[in-house]
């Protein structure tokens, strides 16, 4: 039911989203660093999905997981484009 | 469900593409180059994810899919390394900002900052640091400071107190003293030097941080050279007074004895010549007492201009015709208040000094302009408090001055001229009257180049007057009546009024000292009382005040050596009388009774 592989990179993830929550506070003055925080949210939900979808709700969960990775790409999208900006600015 | 998720693949695969294109495209952003590294890696992991599933939801292929289990594991750790660049850059570029302040503290201050090993045991080390102000300051560039150690720059490091200053800096960890630096081109300049120990990164070093002392000793020479010209102006102030009281009794006797008829022509001619030389003893008291500030003036509100225009011929001839005069004065040149009679001295002394300088001939020119100096003033009358002002300006095209005979040019008895040929109180006179003025005067001047005097007077409002209101001259005494109290302290000086005043018929009481005075007006009826302005115990203001209490109708005239602290005579009109300057003649003092009783 549960694959490895997935679960390494659930574990991972939450790491990297520890790490992001913890520093938050350093990112804090980079523009976008909201769309940052929550494109890895995101990924990590959608890697969470991955590892829920063998126990239960399997059909919508792996729908949740897609639809959670298009929302953190767009979120990275709108991250660099708003660090673009930033630089225009300065 | 498929389906959409296939959609949802194709759409992130999109976006993913997107944010991929604009970050490689080479636009500016605020990531840096490490970050964007991370960053595309990790979108390309995110590509290969996105593109496998859509082509195995497309039904066109799933090679990509046994990799992609692998690749997947490899995004959490992208993340992390991205967010960790940032983070990291965050840090990097608030150490730049932070050395950039540093930077920015280090070289803005006015001082030289120097920073050297000291290690124990040893001698003081090579710079490790200095401030660009260092660099200016002894003329090296910074690689050459930091090839150096304090002993290279610091003139005389061997000196006996210099092991006493190490000693305190390394027990007291602080110590200021003063030194001088040796520059590149020689140039030695004195500096305070404020050092202090510290540790950094295991090293003993010590800041040391020097302030160039040029400029205060040049203020403090200003201040001294100010203080002794104070204390000079007092000396020959308090002199002149003393001379004055001689003077008035050496006067009075040789005009008394002139007017007897009994003399022989020899006795006559040698009177004569004691009151001559008495009368330019007086001068030389005068111009005393106006260096001194403690001339008596009797300023009013001038015309500048007027006053020029009619001193003009009288410079004319007194510079002579090798010397071309010219004058330019505006009209709307301000108001001035002054004594007219000693601005006239003003133009006359600096005019004698200029043809003095000029003995082959050349240009004098007197001219004028409103001036306001501002807050702070500007460089060439730093001196001068903030104010509108009138300045006059004579300026000469003579030899010039070297800056040593320049900064003394107002010390009376100073003199570059020859023996004989000068007082040296021509330019102390100028000077003190322009100061008892509440004006200020400044030379410029350079060897061969000439010399300008700017005096510069309070700007006032009102019409201005000229000198014309010239004083009436004294005329015959006639037989007087009443009685007259003269109050002297100088024995000789009050002798010589009340024998001056007997001889009209009056009635003369004297007395020593106020005191006596008021006893005497108690007792006696008093028609004129005759005081000095300054005695020991009541001073003659003051008897004047008391006098009248006792005998409303009492006339009073002052006389004095000087007025102490204020020298106008409408100040001694406010105890009720006019003044009468000593040295004086007899005949000018009955002339001022014979008036006073009259009135």
């Amino acid at each position: 039911l549960i694959q490895e592989n997935e679960a390494i990179q659930l574990l991972l993830g939450v790491g990297a989203l520890v790490f992001i929550l913890v520093n938050r506070r350093r990112l804090r003055d980079r523009p976008g660093s909201g769309a940052l925080q929550g494109a890895v949210v995101l990924m990590v939900g959608g890697w969470a999905c991955t590892v829920l979808e063998g126990y239960l709700w399997p059909a919508a969960l792996n729908l949740l997981e897609h639809a959670c990775y298009l929302g953190a790409s767009a979120l990275v999208l709108v991250w660099i484009l708003a660090s673009r900006r930033g630089a225009r600015d300065r | 469900v498929n389906g959409t998720v296939a959609v949802l693949d194709v759409v992130t695969l999109l976006l993913a593409l997107t944010a991929l294109a604009v970050l490689v495209h080479g636009w500016r952003t605020t990531l840096s180059r490490d970050a964007r590294i991370f960053l595309v890696t990790f979108l390309v992991v995110n590509l290969f994810h996105f593109t496998s599933n859509a082509l195995e939801w497309g039904g066109v292929s799933a090679t990509l899919d046994p990799y992609e289990d692998f690749v997947q594991m490899l995004e959490p750790p992208l993340l992390i390394f991205t967010v960790y660049t940032l983070i990291q850059e965050r840090a990097s570029r608030e150490l730049r900002d932070s050395k950039e302040r540093y930077q920015l503290l280090f070289n803005s201050g006015n001082d030289a900052v120097f920073v050297h090993g000291y290690p124990e045991g040893g001698a003081p080390g090579r710079f490790v640091e200095v401030n660009d102000l260092a660099c200016r300051l002894l003329g090296y560039s910074r690689p050459e400071l930091l090839r150096m150690s304090p002993r290279n720059v610091i003139d005389d490091p061997g000196r006996p107190d210099m092991a006493e200053t190490t000693r305190r800096i390394l027990g007291e960890g602080s110590a200021v003293f003063e030194r001088t630096l040796l520059c590149k081109e020689g140039e030695k300049i004195p500096v305070e030097i404020s050092s202090r120990l510290f540790e950094m990164g295991g090293r003993r070093l010590v800041l040391s941080v020097a302030r160039d002392l040029r400029k205060r000793r040049e203020l403090e020479e200003q201040i001294r050279q100010a203080q002794r010209m104070e204390s000079i102006g007092r000396l020959a102030g308090g002199i002149a007074h003393d001379f004055n009281n001689l003077l008035t009794v050496i006067r009075g006797y040789t005009d008394l004895l002139l007017g007897r008829e009994a003399h022989d022509p020899e006795t006559r001619k040698d009177l004569r010549e004691i009151h001559g030389a008495a009368q330019r003893a007086a001068e030389l008291t005068r111009q005393l007492l106006a260096f001194g500030r403690r001339q008596l003036m009797r300023p009013r509100v001038l015309d500048l201009r007027a006053l020029v225009s009619q001193t003009e011929q009288m410079l004319r001839r007194l510079i002579g015709e090798q010397i071309r005069l010219t004058v330019s004065l505006p009209e709307e040149l301000g108001g001035v208040r002054a004594d007219p009679v000693q601005l006239e001295q003003v133009l006359v002394n600096l005019a004698v000094n200029a043809r003095d300088a000029m003995p082959e001939g050349g240009q004098l020119h007197i001219s004028g302009r409103n001036l306001d100096v501002e807050d702070p003033p500007q460089p060439e009358f730093a001196e001068i408090p903030p104010g509108r002002y009138v300045l006059l300006e004579m300026s000469d095209t003579g030899v010039g001055m070297e800056a040593d005979t320049l900064a003394r040019v107002f010390e009376p008895f100073f003199t570059t001229k020859e023996m004989g040929k000068g007082t040296g109180l021509g330019l102390a006179t100028v000077y003190g009257i322009v100061r008892q003025s509440q004006g200020h005067i400044v030379a410029h001047s350079r060897p061969g180049h000439g010399s300008a005097f700017q005096v510069l007077l309070p700007c006032v409002a009102g019409t201005g007057e000229t000198a014309a209101t010239a004083e009436a001259k004294p005329a015959a005494p006639a037989v007087l009546y009443g009685s007259v109290l003269v109050a002297e302290d100088e024995a000789a000086v009050r002798q010589l009024i009340c024998r001056a005043l007997s001889k009209t018929g009056l009635e003369v009481l004297e007395a020593s000292d106020g005191k006596a005075a008021l006893e005497l007006c108690r007792a006696r009826t008093v028609d004129l009382l005759i005081t000095d302005l300054v005695m020991p115990g009541i001073g003659g203001r003051e008897l004047a005040m008391l006098a009248r209490r006792l005998q409303p109708g009492v006339k009073v005239l002052f006389i004095s050596g000087y007025a102490p602290g204020a020298g106008t005579p409408e100040e001694a009109d406010d105890g009720g009388g006019p003044l009468l300057q000593k040295p004086f003649s007899p005949e000018r003092l009955l002339v001022e009774t014979r008036r006073l009783l009259r009135t």
